[in-house]
């Protein structure tokens, strides 16, 4: 375990001593205070989200947490790309590989060091919050759910990331091949149910929005929880094989 | 050796080789295992997992009369969320969020409920095209008959033969002196031109998409109805005109001797007037003669009148003379006959001035009068001359109009119109008698379709459908404006903000589709000329003490209906008894059978809405208007009431529900003294709550609530805000307030109903709201000028028994709302008082709540109306009806953002909009110039 955190903690440490990690957390937090304070208008593409926080609009931060599900989608394939395809690339895979730590620990290692930054910019989220509890009355049954959720679900996108940057030794790619397997588990699943509508029921087990739908209304689900652990242990597993091959491809 | 030698190095690779595949099968079997691994630990999780709400306001959550109606659904049913709408003002970003949410949750807990959604135009088209599908099955029975209809307008042949067929009656035929022919022409045109008309709009079709069968079957029926009683009209006017020769063959031997009398009357007034004899005595003597006359033109008038009666308007048409009716003529002449009678009679007795200036007065009068007896009698022998020829004009009949009298007897007259008309008409009344309401101008399917047609283009519905029966909820339902949009004190910002109402909105019509009306309100009331009157009087200064009408009420009665109750009307005033009882079944389809077993009666509730009242010694001269004489309510409309309520009407006792509340003193101001004088309102119920209910509705004490004031002990600051709408949910442990217990509730001119203490009764009393035992701060105050005066003068308040205030303590709460039950001939009665003043009026449900802002002295807080207040009513309803399953509350109104002033949002946008996300940027800069160094 102490392998573990060790690792996890050159990894968090890896992200703050270069500008990335501040760079996405200041584009994170300017998004979500686009959407929180000035809310968002793009006609073309149909969007239009007034600001949440303003005069008469419901307490709560749910709106918010429905948006970033989709937007981490995106933003958590980036915040893991590198992360081993970096590795590959410059060839400090070997050096890890040798050395006294299982393939396992390196991923796990790999996976708490993104959760590490991830939970610092769902912290900063906490400045929102704060907002509306002196503006408003919000549920704090729901907020709780709400940030459980979004810890949660950020975990299983995590864990997605990280299984795409094992693939391949180029970040890029691996962000993009990320993206497109979180998209399929966001929006695809739409799509699927429309083309596919008598199998909606077996499709929309896959939708993790679904699940994270009741968790951000302050609903606490077994069948949402065991998802996402179940969902990320399965990716990082995954990760795992996937870097352990190289033993023996 | 060679061939030993070209093994060697390839064994290594082949063991690779084998090394490899077993590791990569290895991998793929526990890639396998992991991924089974998971879909069992999902699938157990779904079947076998644990569910909590952790909300602690609960707005997300289904309201338990929700559940209930949910869980109580047996029959399959597919809610449709159409989302199409994209117009500002309906777009609402919290709505789709929330309704998905509710209607999620409505489905997890019924496998019967179906979830869809409509967003783009295929989708509204699939959709348009199954319900017009739905649509035909349920009105093929109503479809058939409109399809007659539109075969019975192309006939314009048939129509035009007939036009034609009068057309050539010959001019000098019987019926011509009646305008018959010519009136038949023009009825048949009409005919034609309305059903063509009819039939052309019904081509037009309905704007929505789906066929508008109720409205197309509703035009059809008006237009056979119109048709129908025009051929009836015609018809039997034909047969009046067949029956007027042997009629007038009857009647013309007594006319012709009534008319002769009348002329021998006349000659007889004319003779004694022309005597000679002295003018005194002639006009004496004329006076009985005239009455004879007055007589004979009477039985004349009436007699020509009965026979132009029975013969038909237009028969009596014939009988007239210089513009008027014959027996207007005849009445005319015996009223003149009356008026000269009486005028000889005193000129008879004319007594004034010498005798020959009498002399000349009188015979003046007598020639005057001979001049005008002659021009009577002329005007009558011309009638009299005349009668031979009308008599005859009556009687003798063309041979083609014998013909046409002699067909009606066979096949009536527009036999080959009305028999058609017949025929749809009584399948359009089959096809709802069918569904069970005969009374009802459509079928109750139907009914609920109309509605869908209406709606079905509205954007942001939704849309349920249960069997081949469906309903509507729209968007102002399920998000309705928060503030009432002329509400004064709203600005306009406040006035587009919406909350979630759908739970209440969706569930509702899920129980009407689903189950028949729980019970039937009566809202009883008094409403007379009077109490109108009354109303705008008291309606100017005196809040609660003005008789309320159920227009009063109508958002109350809105929300009784969407909780499935029908809600019908009784007036004091009008109505002796309440209206009767309807079958569980009726208006409603049957559609869960298990809910309705047998013939049982719609149980009703009655909600006693307050009567006008007056000040006890109000006397006829100080009565509102100066004249108006006191109210006109009485000890016969109370009793009216508690015959229904104890069952003295032959029928099972009516459980109600009494609105009371606190009635402002009158007061009034001698203008020469200066003094200041209060009189009390009288409440017509509360004798009758006390002596046979045990519960003393104190309509003279208003309750008010203070904080203790920090400077005197003892001693209470009463906030002016804080008593136009006072916040109070301590509810019991009462079927009808528990579910409300720490609600948001707002109550107006509250006064307590306490258990009567020298009650003979033997009611059984139970609280349902009051001020728990014990609480300090509210009190119901005796003579509010005395707390009215202080709170203007900003003084602190103290309660004091002396004065007759009432406060809660240990042993005694303070009731504000009661229930009370008794046996009344072995059958239970039930009331429930609540003595919540004017909390259910509109004005009350619509304004928003003001509220001292916490620790910002002089500013406010607009929080939105207390529409919550009506589920204490609905919940009571339901309870005296026996249907406590659907007790439950309402959703909840969260207390919005609120932020102090545009000044603030702009400075917070800058702090937490660019300074938080600009301060990582700072960090991480500052820690990349440190790592450097």
């Amino acid at each position: 375990m102490s392998k573990i955190l060790t690792l996890a903690r050159r990894e968090l440490a890896a992200y703050f001593f270069s500008p990335m990690a501040y760079v996405i957390a200041a584009m994170f937090l300017g998004g979500v205070g686009l959407l929180f304070l000035w809310g968002l208008k793009i006609p073309f593409l149909r969007i239009d989200y007034e600001p949440l926080f303003r005069n008469g609009a419901e307490a709560t931060l749910r709106p918010l947490f429905d948006v970033l599900a989709y937007g981490l989608a995106i933003v958590c394939p980036l915040l893991t790309m590198r992360s081993v395809a970096e590795e590959f690339r410059a060839g400090t895979i070997e050096t890890l590989m040798t050395a006294p730590i299982t393939d396992a620990q390196v991923i796990l290692g790999k996976f708490l060091g993104a959760m590490g930054l991830y939970l610092v910019l769902l912290a900063s989220t906490l400045a929102y919050f704060a907002l509306i509890v002196i503006y408003g009355s919000p549920d704090y049954g729901v907020a709780v759910m709400g940030y459980l959720g979004m810890v949660l679900l950020g975990a299983v996108f995590i864990a997605v990331g990280i299984f795409s940057s094992t693939l391949t030794r180029h970040q890029l790619v691996a962000g993009l091949v990320g993206i497109a397997i979180l998209g399929f588990f966001t929006m695809g699943v739409y799509l699927l149910v429309m083309l596919l509508p008598e199998t909606a029921e077996i499709i929309n087990r896959l939708n993790m929005i679904r699940y994270f739908g009741d968790f951000s209304k302050g609903v606490f689900d077994t069948q949402g929880l065991i998802f996402f652990v179940s969902v990320t242990a399965f990716f990082l597993f995954l990760s795992t094989k996937v870097l352990e091959s190289r033993r023996w491809r | 050796m060679a061939v030993n030698q070209a093994d060697k190095p390839n064994a290594p690779g082949r063991d690779m080789r084998v090394t490899r595949r077993m590791a990569g099968i290895n991998v793929f079997i526990s890639i396998l295992a992991a991924a089974a691994l998971l879909v069992v630990a999902n699938v157990i999780s779904g079947k076998a997992g644990y569910r909590k709400d952790v909300e602690t306001l609960g707005h997300f959550r289904l309201s338990r009369t929700a559940q209930q109606i949910v869980d109580g659904l047996h029959q399959p049913v597919r809610i449709t969320s159409i989302y199409t709408g994209d117009q500002q003002d309906r777009k609402g970003e919290e709505y789709l969020p929330r309704l998905r949410d509710m209607l999620e949750e409505m489905q997890r807990r019924n496998d019967n409920l179906t979830l869809a959604n409509v967003f783009t135009r295929s989708q509204k088209s699939d959709l348009l095209g199954r319900l017009t599908q739905k649509l035909e099955e349920v009105s093929r029975s109503d479809r058939e008959v409109i399809e007659g209809f539109e075969v019975l307008s192309t006939q314009a042949r048939m129509f035009d033969q007939l036009v034609d067929q009068w057309n050539s009656y010959p001019l000098e035929g019987y019926l011509t002196q009646f305008g018959f022919a010519k009136a038949m022409q023009g009825h048949l045109a009409q005919m034609k031109d309305k059903l063509q008309k009819s039939a052309l709009s019904l081509r037009t079709g309905s704007s929505s998409g789906l066929p508008n069968y109720p409205q197309q079957i509703q035009t059809v029926r008006d237009s056979l109805a119109a048709l129908q009683t025009d051929i009836k009209a015609a018809v039997n006017q034909l047969e009046q005109f067949s029956q007027l020769p042997a009629k007038t063959a009857a009647a013309k031997d007594n006319l012709a001797g009534s008319v002769k009398t009348v002329v021998e009357e006349l000659d007889n007034v004319i003779a004694a007037i022309g005597s000679g004899a002295p003018p005194a005595d002639a006009l004496k003597a004329a006076v009985p003669l005239l009455i004879k006359l007055f007589q004979a033109s009477q039985k004349a008038g009436k007699d020509l009148d009965e026979f132009g009666q029975s013969s038909g308007a237009a028969a009596s048409k014939v009988w007239e003379f210089d513009q008027a009716s014959l027996p207007e003529f005849f009445g005319g002449l015996a009223s003149q006959a009356a008026q000269v009678a009486q005028a000889c009679s005193q000129l008879a007795q004319f007594s004034e001035g010498t005798e020959a200036e009498r002399a000349a007065v009188l015979n003046m009068n007598l020639n005057q009068l001979k001049q005008g007896l002659g021009q009577m009698r002329q005007q009558v022998q011309m009638v009299q001359s005349q009668l031979p020829a009308i008599f005859g004009a009556l009687s003798l009949v063309d041979p083609q109009t014998q013909q046409i009298f002699a067909n009606a007897k066979k096949e009536p007259l527009l036999a080959e119109i009305s028999k058609p008309v017949e025929k749809l008409l009584e399948k359009s009344k089959d096809s709802v008698r069918s569904n069970g309401s005969s009374d009802e101008q459509l079928s109750e399917k139907l009914t609920d379709w109309q509605e869908v047609i209406q709606h079905i283009n509205d954007d942001n519905i939704v849309l349920l459908e249960s069997g081949d029966r469906a309903a509507v909820v729209g968007f102002d339902e399920v998000y309705p404006l928060a503030r009432r949009p002329d509400s004064s004190f709203a600005d306009d910002k406040d006035n587009t903000r919406r909350v979630f109402n759908g739970d209440l909105a969706v569930s509702g019509k899920l129980l009407a589709l689903s189950v028949p009306p729980l019970a039937e309100v009566l809202l009883v009331h008094f409403d007379d000329p009077q109490a109108q009157r009354m109303r705008q009087y008291y309606s100017q200064g005196y809040p609660f003490a003005e008789p309320f009408s159920p227009s009063d009420f109508s958002i109350l009665r809105d929300r009784l209906e969407k909780a499935n109750l029908t809600v019908t009307e009784w007036n004091l005033a009008m109505q002796d008894q309440p209206p009767p009882p309807k079958p569980l079944k009726a208006g409603l389809a049957a559609t869960n059978p298990a809910t309705m077993p047998g013939e049982k009666l719609r149980p009703q509730v009655m909600l006693v809405l307050p009567p006008p009242v007056m000040p006890l010694e109000l006397s006829q001269d100080d009565a509102p208007t100066g004249q108006t004489p006191p109210g006109s309510f009485s000890s016969k409309h109370v009793d009216r009431l508690r015959n229904a309520i104890e069952g003295r009407t032959g029928r099972d006792p009516i459980p109600a529900i009494f609105l009371g509340g606190y009635l402002w003193e009158r007061r009034t101001i001698n203008p020469f003294t200066g003094q200041r004088t209060t009189e009390a309102f009288n409440y017509h119920y509360g004798t009758y709550l006390k002596e046979q209910w045990g519960l003393d509705v104190r309509t003279d004490l208003r309750i008010f609530q203070g904080t203790p004031s920090p400077t005197e002990p003892g001693a209470f600051d009463v906030p002016l805000l804080l008593q136009s709408r006072l916040p109070l949910s301590s509810f019991t442990d009462h079927a009808a307030g528990r579910p409300l217990a720490s609600r948001r509730f707002y109550w107006t001119d509250v006064c307590p109903v306490m258990p009567a203490k020298d009650s003979a009764s033997g009611a059984a009393v139970g609280p349902i709201l009051d001020i728990p035992p014990g609480t300090r701060d509210t009190w119901a105050v005796a003579g509010t000028e005395r707390i009215l005066t202080k709170m203007e003068k900003g003084e602190t308040f103290r309660p004091s028994t002396q004065d007759g205030d009432v406060l809660s303590t240990t042993a005694q709460p303070l009731v504000l709302a009661a229930e009370a039950s008794r046996q009344f001939n072995g059958r239970p009665g039930k009331v429930i008082v609540l003595g919540l003043g004017s909390s259910f009026v509109n004005d009350t449900l619509t304004q928003p709540v003001r509220k001292l802002k916490a620790g910002a002295y002089g500013s406010f807080d607009n929080e939105p109306p207390p529409l919550g207040n009506v589920d204490l009513i609905v919940n009571s309803a339901y309870y005296l009806a026996g249907q406590d399953a659907y007790i439950g509350a309402g959703p909840l109104v969260i207390k919005p953002i609120q932020l102090r002033n545009e000044h603030s949002a702009e400075r917070l946008k800058v702090v937490f909009g660019l300074a938080w996300p600009l301060l990582f940027l700072g960090v991480g800069a500052v820690m990349m110039i440190l790592r450097k160094r």
